[in-house]
C-alpha cells in the first residue's frame, strides 16, 4: 500500500466499507505515514462536524400538529 | 384502529426530528422540508400495514423520504438543460485539486485545528446545501445519517459503486465550497495563508 492507494482508499476505510483484508492494509500504513495519518483524522473530523452540524435543527411544532392531523385524516 | 395508530405514533413519531432534519438539507428550504416531512409521513400511516414488524422503521421512514424527494428530483431532471453528474465509471476521481487537506497543509494553524475552530455549524450547513442534489443525497445519508454505502445504495436505487463516487465527490466539492467560504470571510489567503 503506497500514498496514493491509501488516500484513494480512505473514505471507503473511515466509513467501514472495505473488507478486513484491505482495512488491515490501509490501516498499517496510516499508522507509518504522518502525511496520511493527518490526513486521515483530517477527514474523520470533517465528518464529525458534518454530522454535528445538521443535527440541531428543531422539528416546528406546526410540522407536528399537521403530522398528527394526517393520521385522523387517512 | 386507535392501537394501530398508538402503535406507529410510538414507532414513527421518535424519527420526526430527523426526518425533518434531513429533509431540510435535502429540500433545503423550511416550507419545502415541512412539506416533504409530513409526506413521509403521510406515505408511511397509508402504507403502515406494508411494514414488516421488527424490521427497521427508521430505514423504512428514509426509503420513503429518499423516494419523495426523488420523485420531485426526477421531474426537475426532465427540464431541458439538465446535466447528470454521475460518471459513467464507478471508479472515483482521485484527483486531490479540491481537498481542503491540501490547500491548507502548509498553512498554520494546521488544517485540523482550522477546521474545529473556524468554521460554524451554519457554514457546513451551507456548504452541504450547496452541493448539488446527487452528492447532497449521498453526504446527508452517508455521513450525517450514518447510513452505509449498501443502505444508501437500497435507498436511492443506485449501484453502490455509483454512491461510493457521489459520496467521495461531494466530500471534495464541500471541501472545495469551505475552502471558497474561508478565502470569501478572510480566514485564509487564496494562497493557502491565514490572513
Amino acid at each position: 500500500m503506497n500514498c496514493k492507494e491509501s488516500l484513494r482508499k480512505i473514505y471507503e476505510f473511515l466509513d467501514g466499507d472495505l473488507e478486513k483484508v484491505s482495512s488491515a492494509e490501509i490501516e498499517v500504513h496510516i499508522n507509518c505515514c504522518r502525511h496520511c495519518w493527518d490526513r486521515f483524522e483530517f477527514e474523520k473530523q470533517l465528518k464529525t462536524l458534518i454530522k454535528k452540524s445538521c443535527c440541531k435543527e428543531i422539528c416546528p411544532d406546526t410540522l407536528r400538529k399537521r403530522i398528527e392531523a394526517l393520521l385522523d385524516k387517512y | 384502529m386507535i392501537l394501530r395508530r398508538e402503535r406507529f405514533q410510538k414507532e414513527a413519531f421518535p424519527f420526526m426530528e430527523e426526518i425533518y432534519a434531513s429533509a431540510l438539507r435535502m429540500a433545503r428550504q423550511k416550507e419545502n422540508a415541512e412539506d416533504l416531512a409530513s409526506e413521509v409521513y403521510a406515505r408511511a400511516w397509508k402504507s403502515y400495514d406494508q411494514f414488516e414488524p421488527g424490521t427497521h422503521m427508521r430505514a423504512w421512514l428514509y426509503k420513503i423520504l429518499t423516494n419523495t424527494f426523488i420523485n420531485h428530483y426526477r421531474q426537475k431532471q426532465r427540464q431541458p438543460g439538465w446535466v447528470s453528474l454521475d460518471k459513467p465509471e464507478g471508479d472515483p476521481d482521485t484527483s486531490d485539486g479540491s481537498s481542503l487537506y491540501d490547500r491548507l497543509a502548509d498553512a498554520s494553524p494546521r488544517p485540523d485545528e482550522l477546521l474545529a475552530n473556524r468554521f460554524l455549524d451554519r457554514d457546513l450547513r451551507r456548504a452541504i446545501d450547496s452541493l448539488p442534489e446527487e452528492f447532497r443525497m449521498a453526504v446527508v445519508l452517508c455521513d450525517v445519517q450514518s447510513f452505509s454505502y449498501q443502505e444508501a445504495a437500497d435507498m436511492m436505487e443506485i449501484p453502490i459503486g455509483t454512491v461510493r463516487s457521489r459520496l467521495f465527490r461531494g466530500r471534495r466539492l464541500l471541501q472545495k465550497i469551505l475552502w471558497e467560504q474561508a478565502v470569501t470571510a478572510g480566514v485564509v489567503n487564496a494562497a493557502g495563508r491565514p490572513s
